[in-house]
């Protein structure tokens, strides 16, 4: 049987309304319907710490709080109440000093606009199929940031079709379903 | 928990899969109910870049009559970001590529130059002839042509 989401909650923040209905449509494609919205970083932590949350999508740039300062702020906040929350940064911005800097941030995945329904799926496939251990040190908290080669966070899908390449995901034929297998996920062609 | 004393390795409860039921894969009907959901959003799309392309032109006037640099372009940045980064979402790639483009040239900080202005210009008109023309994709060879022009006169302003 197909994974069934229905029962998560998902955080999405962004400043932009189009931006914030446009991953709600994907969500809500795939059966996630109890999204909570956000418009900047610290709109989220205030839900974060008001609504039980699963998951969060979080565009980098917004006006205010940004979504790099909510992702430290998750991760080492003193009130911060889950420490562990996956979260999925969406940026427009894919230069390997930005990747890093999301990544050392705490970050547990990294999704590069635009954002298709192949992308964001397949991000939250590999939270659920390959959770990451966490690792604490003196300057960092969060996922483990060795799991996966840099190579695997570049920015390889912001051009119209490179997010299926990046899946590897063939042609289906109809009623055939669509395995995200941990390891094709992440690799590259 | 394990490694050496300097870096401890903390395995969380995976709670996100003890609310996904199923035993894998994802139904390609949702995926599908999803590009539908995504295919839905274009119309309205084509006419939100259609207003922040005419809001773009408005300040661009504004930036050559002398307007308030800093804040005109922080102003330019947030329309630019917005196109780039939903563009692509729905086809438009050369749009959200001139986008990208105009993000780079408002964050660089220009002071109202006349060579900065004619480049703010050339971005902006692009911008708008796109979407007149509902130029999908790369908007095809004359497109890569528009888009290497308009590299070369932002990469210019940095050098």
């Amino acid at each position: 049987m197909s994974y069934n989401f229905s029962k998560l909650r998902v955080l999405v923040a962004d400043d932009s309304a189009s931006m914030r209905a446009i991953v709600r449509s994907i969500l809500a494609g795939i059966g996630i319907e109890q999204i909570v919205e956000a418009d900047d970083g610290a709109a989220a932590f205030q839900r974060l710490r008001t609504s039980q949350i699963d998951l969060a999508v979080v565009d980098w740039i917004m006006p205010g709080q940004d979504g790099l300062s909510f992702v430290r702020r998750v991760r080492i906040g003193d009130d911060s109440p889950n420490p562990f929350l996956p979260i999925i940064m969406v940026t427009a911005r894919t230069e390997r000093a930005r990747i890093l800097e999301a990544r050392d941030a705490g970050a547990t995945e990294f999704l590069a606009k635009p954002v298709t329904p192949a992308g964001l799926i397949s991000r939250l496939v590999e939270i659920v199929e390959r959770p990451r251990p966490f690792v604490k040190t003196k300057t960092y908290f969060g996922p483990c940031r060795r799991r996966r080669k840099l190579d695997d966070w570049s920015g390889v899908e912001r051009r119209s079709g490179a997010a299926e390449r990046h899946l590897r995901v063939p042609v289906r034929p109809a009623g055939e379903r669509v395995r995200f297998k941990p390891g094709v996920l992440a690799a590259r062609s | 928990m394990g490694g050496s004393p300097r870096v401890r390795t903390i395995i969380p409860p995976n709670t996100i899969a003890a609310r996904v039921t199923g035993s894998g894969g994802v139904d390609p009907e949702a995926v599908k109910r999803a590009e539908a959901a995504i295919a839905g959003l274009k119309g309205r799309f084509e006419r939100d870049a259609s207003e922040q392309v005419a809001r773009l032109q408005n300040l661009q006037a504004r930036f050559v009559a002398g307007a308030e640099p800093g804040e005109t372009l922080a102003e330019i940045f947030q329309l630019a970001h917005e196109l780039r980064g939903q563009a692509g979402t729905f086809g438009y790639d050369l749009l959200s590529r001139v986008g990208d483009l105009l993000c780079r040239y408002a964050e660089r900080g220009d002071t109202g130059s006349a060579r900065g202005a004619s480049v703010l210009k050339a971005l902006i008109d692009a911008l708008a002839a796109i979407l007149a023309r509902k130029a999908e994709g790369d908007g095809d060879a004359l497109g890569r042509e528009l888009l290497r022009e308009l590299e070369h006169l932002v990469g210019r302003l940095d050098g």
